[in-house]
């Protein structure tokens, strides 16, 4: 599942959604925020609006009712009994007034403690009481005194009515002017109207918003009613505000207050906890500040619980898109898990395995859909290249047979070294392709060498066919000269040769007895000739290839060869060899190599002559076949050399060791014969145990004896293997616990010979040992 | 070339005589292993070798005695050679074989030795 597409997907659809679902909540809660804060802001100033209106016009309509009063008081001054009865009325008819009294000014009744009826409601009737019989007289007290004093109507301090209802409340007192017989006002009156706290604690109570909001009202003098207090308790605001500086911003705000106009403060208010907002006006009667408190977390309590609607929504969203995004995920990715599956087992080869069934036209299925022809193409196409590579495979067999098939028609399949009395011959062909074009032949009839050596134009499969041709024709030389030879060869390939095949070609006859060769060449190199040190190509009249045109003659050229002389006839493949950087091996460097063979055995001339040109090509493709044949007469004074070769069958030590004994014959002293045989032995057996050889292989021994020394060379085509190196030595003096058994074969080799020199020579071993008959030494091995 | 050989066996003294003529070489090796075997087998005390009919060893004749020391010894019998021809002492010694191989150059060198082990063993 990690980081699986559809991992991915859900896990940036939930990122991205999450991230807009935010950005919108986030959105919707500052306009929601806003909006429920200017609602509530509306709502308190409404609030607070009603009950101002409320109350005004509940104090109004007392105002107007004891003015009225007043004015009836002033204009009809009557008797006592008349005064009794209209306050009992005005108490009885008006809901709001819980008492009233009309008192008479100290001198205006006839009763020296004055007249003061005082009428209140009590349950579901009216009392009545005499406020003039009270412990102090009436005209002393505040509500009589203020208005009296002022002679303006006016609301008085809240106070506690001690001899009257026995209540808190307050009063609106309207003084009552009446003009004397000198037609001088003078005050006849007071008339006053009560209103409990209760009542006004009442209308309070409709201003608590929210759960801590708090009404409140404020007289002049400071004297606080609060809705969260009983209905009957007033404080100073000292009492409630200890703090000087709450004390002074309270002051200020009740100063700033107006009526009519809304005062609003936020901030630590103390009275309530935390963060409130405070909202005032002032009554435009009684001069009172009305107010409310409240908190702003009550008031926000509904956008945070709105919030919380909205987050929790937003979660669900989420959780559901989750869901539904991982379903369709899963439902597209199915497919796609089922396809790598079934590509991870084509990946291992099972080309048959069946791919998931997709429907539909989408991408998945258009990439199901590919698989599907991928994997018909791939069969295909492996069915195409098993079929291709059987084929090349067999063409490749049947190349390698005509290949073995042609070296077959090669004297010595190809790679010849062989002794005519003491003219040496070695010959080589190296095909550029599995089967080519080149040839040589050589043959003995009588005292006369035939050779010859030849390359048919082109490469492959027709060059060796032709090639075949070719040398059917040469394989009886008669005893016509070189050129006439030639001119018969020319007119027997000409016939039936449509495709106009050719091959140039040296065909020479060298005499045994006097050295003298007589060479024709149609149209090839002319060959190389080594002697006293200097190379140079041979002149020579040539005539044109053969296989082209019928009755061409062709000249014969004559060289007589000394000893010492080396006659090298070779193809253009050895000069034209090109490296992979497109240089030629030349004709420069071939007669340098001549040049510097001289002394050198022929084999080993010959050898380094095909080693050198593959390394200079390094690997680059060999572009024309390589042929080389190499000639030389008995060097003046030569080693009487023996050469024989041996199959490696049980019992081959044997046989070479007899073949040594008959050579040797009486040339040598018994020790040494005995002795050589001895070393002759152990290389053989050697070879025999360790080249991987079989019985069809050979192994060649010569034996060269020259100037008083014998030359022993033997060579076989096993594996590397350097005895005098490789091969095992047991550690000799051993006692015989510590002895070990086999190894000893290199020591006797060593001891019982002057010198020994191992090399590879191409594909063969060539181990060289000399031993010098002149000076017999002592052979104890304590050397 | 060929190997002959011809055995004689002394139980008194608990001596076999090989007598081996010819070439013992990579061919007749094999078939001389065998052979001394099964002297060794016949469990005397001292087995000799017999040379002086012998021309031609090779490192493979000499593997054979080798190894037929080494399984003597761990008998508790004992391989001798004698009557080496020059030729061949002179193969024994390039590869400085056994030398702790009784070797004796004549019958007297033989009877001497054997006179010394009875001797001995009185």
């Amino acid at each position: 599942m990690k980081a699986s597409i559809a991992s991915r997907l859900i896990l940036s659809l939930t990122l991205s959604a999450g991230t807009i679902i935010a950005v919108a909540l986030l959105l919707d809660y500052r306009i929601s925020r806003e909006e429920i804060l200017e609602r509530l802001r509306i709502d308190s100033q409404n609030t607070v609006v009603d009950v101002v209106q409320d109350l005004e016009r509940m104090l109004r309509g007392i105002e107007g009712n004891t003015r009225f009063v007043g004015s009836i008081v002033s204009q009809r001054p009557g008797s006592e009994e008349e005064l009794t009865r209209l306050l009992a009325e005005t108490v009885r008819r008006h809901d709001d007034v819980f008492g009233a009294t009309i008192a008479l000014a100290p001198g205006q009744s006839h009763r020296r403690e004055g007249f003061a009826p005082y009428y209140f409601k009590q349950g579901d009737g009216i009392a009545f009481a005499d406020l003039a019989q009270g412990p102090e007289p009436y005209w002393q007290l505040p509500w009589f005194d203020d208005a009296a004093s002022s002679g303006e109507p006016r609301w008085i301090e809240p106070y506690f009515d001690a001899g009257g209802a026995d209540i808190y409340m307050t009063t609106y007192s309207v003084p009552v002017f009446t003009l004397d017989e000198q037609g001088r006002s003078q005050l006849y009156a007071v008339a006053t109207a009560d209103l409990t706290l209760a009542q006004l604690h009442r209308y309070l109570k409709r201003l608590e918003l929210g759960k801590h909001g708090i009404g409140f009202l404020v007289s002049h003098d400071g004297l606080v009613l609060s809705s969260n207090t009983d209905a009957a308790q007033i404080q100073p605001y000292q009492d409630i505000l200890p703090d000087a500086d709450q004390q002074q911003f309270w002051l200020d705000m009740t100063n700033e207050a107006a009526p009519g106009v809304d005062t609003t403060r936020h901030g630590d208010c103390q009275v309530i906890a935390g963060h409130c907002i405070i909202r005032m006006t002032r009554l435009r009667h009684s001069g009172w500040v009305l107010g409310v408190i409240y908190s702003e977390r009550d008031v926000l309590a509904q956008l945070r619980a709105y919030e919380y609607k909205v987050i929790a929504l937003g979660l669900l969203c989420l959780a559901v898109m989750i869901l539904v995004v991982n379903l369709v995920t899963r439902r597209i990715t199915r497919p796609l898990t089922a396809l790598a599956l079934s590509a991870d087992q084509l990946g291992e080869g099972h080309l048959d395995t069946p791919l998931p069934q997709a429907t539909g036209n989408d991408e998945v299925a258009r990439l199901v859909q590919s698989f599907g022809h991928m994997k018909e193409e791939l069969k295909r196409h492996i069915s195409d290249l098993e079929q291709a590579t059987a084929s090349r495979s067999r063409m490749e067999g049947e190349l390698s047979a005509a290949r073995d098939i042609q070296m077959a028609m090669l004297p010595q399949s190809g790679r010849a070294s062989e002794h005519f009395d003491d003219v040496q011959l070695w010959a080589t062909v190296e095909s550029a392709r599995t089967v080519g074009g080149d040839l040589f032949t050589y043959s003995l009839q009588g005292r006369q060498l035939f050779f010859a050596v030849g390359d048919v134009s082109d490469k492959g499969v027709p060059a060796a066919l032709f090639m075949a041709r070719c040398l059917s024709h040469l394989q009886h030389p008669g005893s016509t000269s070189p050129g006439r030879k030639l001119a018969e060869l020319n007119n027997a390939l000409v016939e039936r040769n449509s495709n106009c095949m050719f091959v140039t070609l040296v065909l020479a006859v060298l005499d045994l007895d006097s050295l003298q060769l007589r060479y024709a060449s149609a149209g090839h190199t002319p060959p190389l000739l080594l002697r006293d040190g200097h190379a140079a190509s041979l002149l020579q009249d040539s005539g044109p290839a053969t296989g082209l045109v019928a009755d061409q003659s062709y000249p014969d050229n004559q060289l007589t060869l000394q000893p010492g002389d080396r006659l090298v006839v070779y193809t253009d493949g050895v000069d034209e060899a090109f490296n992979s950087a497109g240089d030629m091996f030349g004709h420069a460097r071939l007669l340098q190599w001549l040049g510097s063979s001289a002394g050198q055995p022929l084999p080993a001339a010959g050898q380094r002559l095909i080693d050198d040109i593959g390394r200079f090509t390094d690997g680059a493709a060999q572009s024309d076949d390589i042929t080389v044949l190499l000639l030389e007469p008995p060097r003046p004074h030569r080693a009487r050399q023996h050469q024989r070769t041996f199959h490696l069958i049980p019992g081959v030590t044997g046989a070479c060791l007899d073949w040594l004994a008959e050579v040797l014959g009486s040339q040598v002293p018994a020790q040494s014969r005995s002795e050589l045989q001895l070393v002759l032995e152990e290389v053989i057996t050697n070879i025999f145990k360790y080249s991987s050889l079989g019985e069809h292989d050979e192994v060649s021994v010569t034996l060269a004896i020259d100037d008083g020394e014998v030359r022993l060379t033997v060579r076989d085509a096993g594996i590397p293997f350097n005895p005098l190196e490789d091969g095992r030595r047991a550690t000799l003096g051993a006692d015989i616990d510590h002895a070990e058994i086999g190894g000893l074969g290199v020591h006797l080799i060593v001891q019982l010979t002057d010198w020994q020199r191992y090399c590879r020579d191409g594909n063969e071993n060539c181990l060289e040992l000399g031993r010098s008959l002149t000076t017999e030494k002592d052979r104890t091995g304590h050397r | 070339m060929k190997l002959d050989t011809r055995l004689a066996t002394d139980p008194d003294r608990s001596v076999a005589r090989l007598y081996l003529s010819g070439a013992l070489n990579t061919d007749t090796a094999p078939a001389f292993e065998q052979e001394l075997q099964q002297v060794l087998a016949s469990g005397m005390q001292l087995n000799v070798l017999d040379m002086r009919e012998l021309d031609y060893i090779s490192s493979a004749g000499l593997r054979v005695v080798f190894k037929a020391a080494k399984q003597a010894r761990e008998a508790g019998q004992r391989l001798a050679a004698s009557h080496r021809k020059p030729h061949i002492e002179k193969v024994f010694e390039i590869l400085k074989a056994l030398p702790d191989m009784a070797v004796f150059a004549n019958d007297q060198e033989l009877d001497d030795y054997l006179d010394a082990m009875q001797a001995r063993s009185r």
